[in-house]
């Protein structure tokens, strides 16, 4: 949630790399001559003391950079606060508009999210240019995008508009355009997720079906949908916002694991009609398994920590449902866990075996 | 200097916002069709308990074994609305036929609601029916006069407070049902989202399958309920607050709601249809002396 603008954020983002550099030389210099490794004279070190403390002490009064482990821990708080914040304010908007919207009349019902979430873009405005963390910007920029929400909705619910995935895509338009224009990431999650959505309607609705059934009893259009924003970041570089394409990567690779799982238990909502319902299982079973572990060798090989993570995760759990196919119904449950214990000891270390040859040649 | 975020994103605004009332405008600027109803068919709903909005319900007859006597929605309209229909499922020996339709998903289409017309007549004749059958099994099963009594009440009522609402005809082209129902003020073309369905049919003695086909139905109406504007409030207000007084001591936790219709209905809608076939509430009149004609509940019970 911290960052101004765009180059700004970068800013502030190398600023917080430089401090915390700045820490864990000191840190070592420190150990080292502790060990009686290496002790620099004097005037050197108090020169490169001052050198560093008003360094850090510009860059902390400029950008607003944690210059402590205290420090960031508190930041961390302040980030929770602020979403925790923006959530039951949105909610506070949303239930306020709601108890007094049947005594509104007509023009005035739709006037006044509207007028709302105008506010709330120009607050978020004002607050990334006067207060330097972006807390409360991500706080209004997130009010912002729920009023925007409720105009919408508001719209259609007077108009009695037939509803329209449409809406997904104007909701996911904002979240992206507040998180890009501001630097701000959970704007950015809305967006992401707001128009992955849309998509898979979309790709539903091109062929009659009512909207909303694509996003749960299509599992195979969330998996593609998940594929692309997977890749976005390859194409989309992101020099100043570097904390963004994480994201794109855990909430596509997320879409795609979480739909070949689905697949893998309900072969009936697969796209392939004419098939057997449980070789398409089998069949996602095992894809599962093979994507997730491509996400894990990705991801070390690009020193992705996310999709190490994801995939990670979701390896262990397709081995446990395939284990379960196989040998939950007929093999005693202490055999059964130590298998599967083993299996996944083993995995570890080959894993980390992995980890070591990759991590020693270039990215 | 304003960053270009906020130009973007206000101009998002603006233009979303634009778009959305210009289909208002375009769908109210040619009346497909204008219809007065009654609280048989639009009953009163209300959301949350902290909700303020009023809507209308549209209510129609959903009675499936009435469609099918009918049969008007069959293999061909399924078909005709983008269902893929190619697996025989009347060859009784397959017995894996139906799982191709496991997963058909429900399909957008338009729906022709006739209103108090001859489907309504009808359906009204097949329930008298059934209801004289169910009669003539109670007086075989030697039931009191009391209870065939209170039968025929219920039976009475459920005709005069029925939806007379049904739906006899379905298609993807607005302009097409309506050349095929020109009354726009009694047959109503209404957005809907449909669905497939494999049915059969067992001998009841051998329990035996001795049919199987598809059929159609209409789920659900993609605007099934309509918002009742501020300056039409004051005809529904009145039931509102008796609703409010005689639930104001146990406060449940969903908003007071008019009892439903046991009667005479207590208001009657004006709505419009338009280009895009989304409705509006053009007027609401309180029916004098209605709420008189409304039973009280324990009697049906």
């Amino acid at each position: 949630m911290k960052g101004r603008s765009r180059a700004d954020s970068t800013t502030q983002q190398d600023a917080q790399r430089r401090v915390d550099r700045i820490r864990a030389f000191r840190d070592e210099l420190a150990h080292l001559a502790d060990e009686d490794i290496l002790t620099l004279p004097e005037d050197e070190s108090r020169r490169l003391a001052v050198y560093h403390d008003t360094l850090v002490r510009e860059l902390s009064r400029r950008f607003d950079v944690d210059t402590s482990d205290a420090q960031k821990r508190m930041s961390w708080g302040m980030r929770l606060a602020s979403f925790l914040g923006a959530v039951a304010l949105c909610a506070s908007v949303w239930f306020f508009f709601h108890s007094i919207w049947g005594s509104l009349t007509t023009p005035v019902q739709v006037g006044l999210p509207i007028a709302g979430t105008l506010a709330a873009l120009g607050l978020t405005e004002l607050f990334a240019r006067i207060e330097r963390s972006g807390y409360l910007a991500g706080l209004t920029g997130l009010i912002a995008l729920a009023c925007f929400v409720l105009d919408l909705v508001v719209i259609g619910n007077v108009f009695n508009i037939a509803p329209t995935e449409n809406a997904l895509l104007a909701w996911g338009a904002l979240g992206l355009i507040l998180a890009y224009g501001y630097g701000l990431r959970v704007p950015l999650t809305a967006g992401l997720l707001l128009v992955m959505g849309f998509a898979v309607a979309k790709a539903g609705t091109l062929q009659g079906y009512a909207w909303v059934d694509p996003l749960w009893r299509l599992p195979e259009y969330s998996l593609a949908t998940g594929l692309v924003t997977f890749v976005v970041p390859l194409a989309l570089r992101h020099r100043a916002l570097t904390l963004f394409p994480p994201m794109y990567r855990l909430f596509g690779g997320l879409a795609v694991l979480s739909a070949t799982l689905v697949l893998g238990f309900w072969g009936e909502g697969s796209f392939f009609t004419r098939l057997d319902p449980d070789s398409i299982e089998e069949a996602y079973q095992l894809a599962g398994l093979f994507l997730s572990g491509a996400a894990i060798a990705i991801g070390l090989w690009r020193s992705w920590t996310e999709t190490v993570n994801l995939g990670g995760a979701f390896f262990f759990v397709f081995l446990f449902v395939k284990f379960f196919d196989w040998w939950w119904d007929w093999m005693p449950k202490w055999i059964f866990f130590l298998i599967f214990g083993l299996t996944a000891l083993a995995s570890l270390l080959l894993i980390m075996a992995l980890r070591r040859r990759l991590t020693g040649r270039p990215a | 200097m304003i960053r270009i975020g906020l130009i973007a994103a206000v101009l998002l605004v603006a233009v979303v916002n634009a778009i959305a009332l210009f289909g208002v405008m375009r769908n109210r600027g040619l009346t497909d069709a204008r219809i007065v109803l009654t609280e048989r068919e639009l009953a009163v709903w209300r959301g949350e308990r902290e909700d303020t909005a009023l809507y209308l319900e549209l209510e129609w007859q959903r009675r499936s074994d009435w469609n099918a006597r009918r049969d008007w929605f069959g293999e061909e309209k399924l078909r005709e609305l983008g269902f893929d229909v190619s697996v025989d499922v009347t060859d009784l020996d397959d017995e894996d036929a139906p799982r191709a339709y496991a997963r058909r998903l429900d399909r957008r289409a338009l729906a022709v609601f006739e209103h108090d017309g001859p489907a309504w007549d009808d359906w009204r004749e097949e329930q008298t029916r059934l209801h004289e059958e169910q009669l003539d099994d109670m007086r075989r099963r030697e039931r009191g006069d009391d209870e065939i009594e209170r039968s025929e009440r219920s039976h009475r009522r459920m005709l005069a407070s029925a939806s007379r609402l049904l739906a006899v005809d379905v298609g993807l082209d607005g302009g097409e049902l309506r050349r095929l129902y020109p009354d726009g003020s009694t047959h109503l073309i209404v957005p809907v989202v449909a669905s497939l369905h494999v049915e059969s049919e067992y001998d009841r003695d051998r329990g035996e399958l001795i049919e199987r086909w598809l059929e159609g139905s209409i789920t659900r109406l993609r605007v099934p309920y309509l918002h009742v504007p501020h300056q039409h409030r004051d005809a529904l207000e009145h039931l509102i607050e008796e609703a409010q007084r005689a639930e104001a001591a146990t406060r449940p936790p969903y908003p007071a709601m008019p009892s439903s219709l046991e009667g005479e209905p207590r208001y009657r809608v004006a709505v419009s249809w338009g280009r895009r076939f989304e409705p509006w509430i053009t007027s609401i009149e309180r029916i004098e002396g209605a709420e008189a004609a409304q039973s009280p509940p324990e009697e049906v019970r």
